[in-house]
């Protein structure tokens, strides 16, 4: 694991500050100190780094059913999805890092990640589950 | 209702406007109603607005748990368009279109049409290809589209930088798309709806539906119990909350889509312009600000506050296009909870449970389509049935396999 970085908030309001836009362009660009208003996600493999690091990969712990089900089972595997208000529980790939995938537990209102966990373990057991306040 | 004309402005400026009624009552919840439509945005006041006006509904509720255009109705980039690439997406789209040509007129409200144009740029030999076939498509489906070259769109957009970093090689334009001003178009139903008895209802949470046997009895809310057998969900990212409460799963992934717009200028740029490859998108509002958008974060969120990530790319591939923007001050960013669905069409009619329809999958998209949404809607729950412009727009498409792919057939979102 490497040095975790300086603390900083997810939440700062960073939408009521006027930046030129050629300042957020050139942040892009790395030209400046990233602005703070992006998720920092603990990869288990190589700890903390932002958010453009990684993929996203849709909700976690979806089985597959077997071959032999009806067309509204298999459709509900496919599309419907559980999208809670509230705890999350998704597969995040380290896409531009170590490359590994693995589990987290965010809470989709705060955007506060709760729980990073291996593929294939179970969901882990939150304090306080469900959670989720109105924005 | 008081109608809104200028015999009628100079009238109140004699009283110094004293006089003016509210745009809406502000009534209390009665014990029933004959139709329930949950979501006071622009798809559930347009659905109780036709219900009222072309079916005699008059004992109809708009629950509304904020205030009405609180959610995406008020937040979205206002781009109103119709050149969708399949037949049965471009019909009801271009319904809609047409619907908004009258629309000041039809709710004595001006809702601000501005047909200046939307062109959709091309930055590659490959990508100019399929924008032919895009516009060609357009063509079929009876709906105007032009191809145009990089001269011809230098002359509609002088401010236009086509030798950026992916060149502009082409691209086509909709002529009779646009901008519209989406408060008014909220705020216009809200009104015309009241004047034929609507009770808009805000402060009014869905908490819980009354189910028995198959079919829905009433709502239960923030405000006590409310019945009706028939009941319309139009509540846009939370779609899935509500519809878990009927014991529904939906495909929808709510996700947050974000805007911003810049300090005011003078008029410069007199046309809605899309990137699909750096993608942006840039138009400039009435008030002078110039209104940028792009895609989506890519993880759900119910925030209402979109990621900095995007924010970053979205204003890079902006200034990419328009150098000279770069100068500007950026004023305010937001977003909005859009209820995505896997193939980007909406989901539109009955559900399992007996008189609960819904009208949601908007996503990205969905103001464009609120005057042809409430239109089909409203006709759907009077006869029972979809409208047959939205036949096809049904949940059981999804068993089916019967996608309709409107994101990847026309490579853009908005
Ligand atoms: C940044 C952004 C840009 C966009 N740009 C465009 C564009 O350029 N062109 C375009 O066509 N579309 C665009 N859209 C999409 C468009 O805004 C939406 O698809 C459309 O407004 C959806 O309308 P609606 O009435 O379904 O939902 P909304 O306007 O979101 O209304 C739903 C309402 O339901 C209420 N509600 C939720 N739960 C409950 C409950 N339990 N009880 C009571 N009420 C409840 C909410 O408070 C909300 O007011 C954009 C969206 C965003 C966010
Ligand atoms: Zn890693």
């Amino acid at each position: 694991m490497r040095e975790p970085p300086r603390e900083w908030h997810i939440d700062e309001p960073q939408a009521r500050r006027t930046q030129p836009i050629a300042v957020l362009a050139a942040s892009a660009a790395g030209v400046f100190q990233p602005i703070k208003n992006m998720l920092r996600i603990s990869c288990p493999h190589c700890g903390i780094r932002d958010e453009v690091e990684f993929a996203f990969g849709g909700p976690s712990h979806v089985t597959r059913p077997a071959f032999e089900v009806s067309d509204a089972e298999w459709a509900d595997y496919l599309f419907n999805r559980e999208n809670p208000k509230g705890i999350h529980y998704e597969r995040w790939q380290h896409a531009y890092g170590c490359g590994r995938w693995f589990n987290a537990a965010r809470d989709t209102v705060t955007h506060e990640i709760l729980a990073v966990y291996r593929m294939g373990d179970p969901k882990p057991v939150l304090p306080g589950a469900p959670r989720g306040r109105a924005p | 209702m008081q109608r809104y004309s200028l015999v009628n402005v100079i009238r109140h400026a004699l009283r110094s406007n004293t006089r003016w009624q509210p745009a809406w009552r502000d009534p209390q919840p009665q014990r029933a109603y004959d139709v329930i439509v949950i979501g006071g945005g622009g798809h559930g006041l347009a659905t109780a607005y036709y219900l009222a006006r072309k079916h005699g509904l008059r004992r109809v509720a708009v629950l509304e748990k904020g205030w009405i255009g609180g959610g995406n109705s008020g937040r979205n980039t206002q781009v109103t368009r119709s050149n969708y690439f399949y037949p049965v997406s471009s019909a009801f789209f271009d319904h809609s279109l047409r619907l908004y040509e009258g629309l000041s007129r039809e709710l004595n409200f001006n809702v601000m049409l501005s047909q200046r144009g939307l062109i959709s740029l091309a930055h590659s030999e490959h990508e100019l290809e399929t924008n032919r076939r895009w516009a060609n498509a357009i063509r079929m489906n009876n709906v105007d589209s032009q191809m145009l070259t990089p001269a011809e769109i230098k002359k509609l957009v002088p401010l236009l930088n086509l030798h950026s970093r992916f060149p502009v090689v082409g691209g086509f334009i909709q002529r009779r798309a646009g901008i519209s001003r989406h408060d008014a178009v909220v705020w216009g139903y809200a009104r015309a709806a009241n004047a034929l008895g609507v009770d808009i209802i805000q402060g009014c949470e869905v908490v819980g539906f009354d189910l028995a046997g198959g079919r829905v009895n009433g709502v239960q809310t923030s405000r006590g119990n409310i019945a009706s057998d028939r009941v319309v969900m139009s509540v846009a990212g939370h779609s899935s909350v509500l519809a878990k409460l009927a014991g529904l799963r939906l495909p929808i992934t709510t996700m947050a889509l974000q805007a911003m717009v810049t300090e005011p200028l003078k008029p410069v740029l007199n046309a809605v312009v899309i990137s699909a490859s750096v993608h942006a998108y840039v138009s400039q509002s009435d008030r002078g600000e110039i209104v940028l958008g792009g895609g989506a974060d890519a993880y759900n969120s119910y925030a209402q506050r979109g990621g900095l990530p995007l924010t970053r790319s979205t204003v890079a591939a902006a200034i990419e296009l328009f150098p000279t923007f770069s100068r500007l001050r950026l004023m305010r960013q937001w977003a909005g909870a859009v209820d995505v669905t896997p193939d980007t069409t909406p989901i539109m009619g009955l559900t399992p449970v007996h008189g609960l329809y819904i009208s949601c999958g908007w996503g990205t998209g969905g103001y464009k389509a609120i005057p042809a949404g409430g239109d089909t809607m409203a006709d759907t729950v009077a006869n029972n049935r979809p409208h047959p412009l939205i036949s096809r727009f049904g949940l059981d498409r999804f068993p089916k396999g019967a996608l309709i792919d409107e994101g990847a057939a026309s490579g853009v979102a908005h």
